[in-house]
């Protein structure tokens, strides 16, 4: 025999043994080409969608926080202040001039006489 | 940054009045720290015709000069501009309009814009018209170059709206703004918005502090592309 079994065993040493993770690759062959095929194309799309979709969310609202804050804050902040200083002189006037003053307006104002008796 | 200028400015009215808004001779005078003058003067000389210069210069020599003139009919205007008059070289320009009403609410015009050079002539020719109602306005502009369209809306007594289209087939380019502008009196308030189709956003904030005369004014700009901010604060006394 031109070579011994312990040169033969030698040989096959050379080769490295399959990593795990080629050993499941190898398992996918058994499926058809077509499911293969499909499968890997579906899994590609989605990650791609996914990852367009949420650059797409952080820049949307990126430009819509900046925009409302540019073009809608400062007139809901003034409105806002507004009313709350509105709240502030009735709620002084209803304690200055009693409960009543504050909520309809007074006929002639204070200092003239009360308006007189409906019949 | 810029080197910061100044400038001085003063303004001279006349005490012919022909309405409760206008007075005539005005002359109007500004002046920066480099030595650049800046002279206008317009005077209504008969209740049709008005006439208007302006002159400037850089340093002391005469950089540009404008005489001008409008006529006034029952429902026309022409008015005319010569700028740079040369008339040892043949140069200069003529800028000639004509404002034509037909209806009380439309209203057509042209304009000629005739240049002539060391070497060349050109001239441009220019079409507009305008509608107007109670509640809204739309006008728009036709020229060989580019197109120029415009709609304005008052909404209600404190909010105005309106959009710019303006496309220039030279520079093959289009830009269309939306703004907006609320009023609102009570509050001291006024407050301009504006957002264009080159993803620019900009405002800007006017607020009277009552008792004092001054008014305050917060602007601020923002360019989503490039992401450029450029904010502003002003004072007006009075």
């Amino acid at each position: 025999m031109p070579e011994t079994v312990s040169q033969i065993e030698g040989n096959y040493e050379d080769i490295e043994d399959e990593t795990f993770s080629e050993r499941l690759w190898g398992l996918t062959e058994m499926f058809p080409e077509k499911l293969r095929s499909a499968a890997s194309n579906s899994t590609n799309l989605s990650s791609a969608a996914i990852s367009k979709l949420y650059s797409f969310v952080r820049s949307s609202m990126w430009v819509g926080t900046t925009s409302f804050m540019i073009l809608i804050v400062p007139v809901l902040f003034e409105q806002e202040r507004f009313n709350l200083e509105q709240q502030q002189q009735q709620h002084q006037r209803q304690i200055l001039l009693g409960p009543n003053a504050a909520v309809s307006n007074m006929q002639g104002g204070i200092g003239l006489a009360p308006p007189p008796p409906t019949k | 940054m810029k080197g910061s200028s100044y400038k001085f400015g003063s303004t001279y009215v006349g005490s012919k009045q022909p309405s409760p808004t206008e007075a005539y001779p005005v002359m109007i005078g500004e002046m920066s720290n480099e030595g650049n003058l800046q002279a206008q003067f317009i005077h209504q000389c008969t209740s049709r015709f008005k006439a208007k210069c302006i002159a400037q210069t850089q340093g002391s020599k005469l950089q540009s000069v404008q005489i001008g003139g409008d006529v006034v009919f029952k429902d026309s205007t022409i008015s005319f501009v010569c700028a740079d008059p040369d008339l040892l070289n043949g140069s200069g320009m003529l800028i000639l309009h004509y404002l034509q009403g037909i209806t009380p609410k439309l209203a057509i015009g042209s304009e000629l814009l005739y240049q002539r050079g060391a070497a060349r002539q050109q001239a441009i020719v220019t079409v507009a018209g305008r509608y107007k109602t109670d509640t809204w306005q739309a006008a728009g502009t036709l020229a060989m170059g580019g197109i120029h369209a415009s709609f304005y809306r008052k909404a209600n007594e404190n909010v105005q709206v309106g959009v710019e289209l303006e496309a220039s087939l030279k520079n093959k380019e289009s830009v269309t703004t939306f703004a907006y502008q609320m009023d609102l009196p009570k509050m001291n308030l006024m407050f301009k918005g504006m957002l264009t189709s080159e993803w620019t956003i900009g405002s800007s904030l006017e607020k009277r502090l009552q008792p004092l005369p001054i008014t305050l004014n917060l602007t601020g700009t923002y360019n989503i592309k490039k992401d450029k901010v450029a904010v502003g604060i002003g004072a007006m006394l009075g």
